[in-house]
């Protein structure tokens, strides 16, 4: 027979209302729908592999350069192309549709808009970025880093370091960042805390890419000196080198999936993507060729932008199960995805300006839907180099 | 002629077949559960809605491993104890939180009584609070929770005792402290 305790408890516990706001259960409902959809994708790729033999000799006849249609590195896999971006009288404005944030660091400038105002305005600086849910901004102008209040505007902390900062990534969970210094020609990596405290020298000698958080805040993966991948785990200090493979030369980017030990390394041609945290093979493939950004969409899907393409890779049991390429009008130099993963902002580059867009993300059943450009966030006259984009 | 709701075996298995209508009509059945659980056992409205959004996109992109004659709530809910318990974990290891400091006046529209007793439970230990939550939240059987858990019966009868002792043990302390 139940106590009053136990009668107490079943009353305060059952009778707890979700308190969870409509945003919070639209976008998990989304995000669910969309993690659901994912098996259906794959086990449509026969069919898509069958259209795809035929858009891809449509495409070789047309003369359109695609990554990875003559010489896809996986057998069953699909590819679509859609046309290059056709922005429709898109709007403009600083802030996507629903952001709570969104920054631009490019050529040296820092643009960080919030709902009705710019808290950064092609400020100069070395680095700059937002943290998860816009609560505060990290910028830092040579070797002085801060952390400043985005509701209030006051710098929270400031801290000296020991060169240049030249990037700054947030943990998922707002409770550390990794950042990059550069001093005497050499990139040092540190991690602190998000209030700037209990810094640590990670690794003296890095390459200038920047750093990519584990789902948990527990773990980051970088770039070393050498080109190699290596993921430092915060709790332990230790850090595992990853092997080398697929070809991949001196790594560029990489980008941990959302929410599991996937990793992806990506150098001027090749993709691999490793399990840093399970036994899965990796996977090796291409892009188009360039300078890449990287983004995950889903748990399973990621996205990478290099040249004028905008590659998908949908993750199967092993290996890619299906591809699709989007056109885009100019060099894409950055990319980020926004917090839903729905959209898409991108930075495209033509060699004398850069246009920052946001986009829908294109739908991998429409393979004739172009990129659909929403807004114009940003023009700037920084033509080239790689773009920093951060959408909260 | 009263129309029977379909099963969840069912809605997964339309779901996973790439209805959206069954997998919305799966995700709106569980959604208040499985937050209220992230919510009580996280013991913090911020992360309840990121812990319940991941414990959805896992269960849901992993439908074609799911044994559909069984119940697909266990199944979900085990995945948010989970992630809740793998989120606290890391989160006092990094800045050293002591999580009854962040639980307390968090709760609204709750009554006041409610309110002591739910504060009460977030000063459990995660274990305890987890299969308090489990059993008088959720209604689940000792033997549930063990199988959801992995642990033995007498292990969750050991924690719900503790934890009701606990649970005793500082009502009487909220008690001499209004005396």
């Amino acid at each position: 027979m139940p106590s009053e305790l136990e009668r107490r408890l079943e009353r305060a516990l059952t009778k707890l209302p979700v308190e969870a706001s409509s945003s919070a259960h639209d976008r998990a409902r989304a995000a669910a729908l969309a993690a659901a959809a994912g098996p259906g994708i794959v086990r449509r790729s026969r069919w898509r592999a069958v259209a795809a033999v035929a858009i891809a000799t449509a495409l070789v006849t047309t003369g359109v350069t695609v990554a990875a249609t003559g010489s896809s590195p996986f057998t069953d896999a699909s590819t679509h192309l859609r046309p290059a971006a056709a922005p429709r009288n898109p709007v403009t404005g600083p802030l996507p549709p629903g952001a709570l944030s969104f920054s631009t660091f490019a050529g040296g400038r820092a643009w960080v808009a919030v709902p009705h105002r710019f808290v950064l305005r092609a400020a100069r600086r070395t680095a700059v970025a937002v943290g998860p849910n816009a609560v505060y901004v990290m910028q830092a102008d040579g070797k002085v880093i801060q952390a400043v209040s985005i509701a209030s505007g006051r710098v929270v902390r400031s801290r000296r370091t020991d060169g240049a900062v030249t990037a700054v990534v947030w943990s998922p969970y707002p409770i550390r960042i990794a950042y990059l210094t550069a001093a005497g020609g050499r990139y040092r990596l540190h991690d602190a805390y998000g209030d700037l405290s209990n810094g640590r020298l990670v690794d003296a000698q890095v390459a200038p890419v920047a750093p990519s958080w584990r789902w948990d805040s527990l773990a980051f993966a970088y770039v070393r000196a050498d080109g190699r991948v290596a993921v430092h785990n915060v709790l332990s200090g230790r850090t595992f080198v990853e092997r080398s493979g697929c070809g991949l030369r001196r790594a560029t980017a990489v980008a941990f999936s959302p929410t599991s030990g996937l990793l992806a390394i990506a150098d001027r041609t090749r993709v691999r993507i490793v399990d840093t945290t399970g036994d899965t093979p990796p996977v090796c493939t291409t892009h188009a060729g360039g300078a890449p950004s990287i983004v995950w969409i889903r748990p399973r899907q990621l996205l990478v932008g290099a040249g004028t393409t905008l590659s998908r890779y949908v993750l199967g049991q092993p290996g890619v199960a299906a591809y699709d390429a989007t056109a885009t009008p100019a060099t894409i130099s950055g990319l980020a995805a926004s917090p839903d993963r729905r959209r898409l902002a991108l930075a495209l580059s033509n060699g004398t300006s850069t246009e920052v867009v946001a986009a829908d993300l294109p739908r991998f059943s429409e393979a004739s839907t172009p990129l659909h450009v929403l807004q114009v966030l940003l023009r700037t006259s920084a033509g080239s180099g790689p773009v920093a984009l951060n959408w909260e | 002629m009263s129309r029977t709701e379909p099963s969840d075996g069912e809605l997964v298995a339309r779901a996973h077949g790439g209805s959206r209508e069954a997998a919305t009509a799966l995700f709106e059945r569980h959604w208040g559960s499985a937050w209220r659980l992230a919510r009580t056992v996280s013991g913090r409205r911020d992360l309840a809605d990121d812990i319940a959004q991941d414990a959805f996109e896992r269960a849901f992109a992993a439908l074609g491993r799911f044994d559909r004659s069984r119940p697909f709530g266990p199944w979900l809910h085990r995945i948010v104890v989970n992630r809740t318990l793998d989120l606290l974990r890391s989160e006092r290891r990094l800045v050293g939180l002591e999580a009854p400091e962040r639980l307390e006046s968090e709760w609204r529209d709750v009554g006041a009584e409610d309110r002591g007793l739910l504060e009460a439970v977030a000063w459990l230990t995660p274990q305890r609070r987890v299969v308090i939550v489990l059993r008088y939240g959720l209604g689940y059987a000792p033997a549930d929770i063990a199988r959801m858990l992995e642990v033995p019966v007498g292990t969750v009868h050991s924690r719900l005792a503790r934890a009701l002792d606990d649970l005793r043990q500082r009502e009487r302390e909220r008690n001499a402290e209004r005396a």
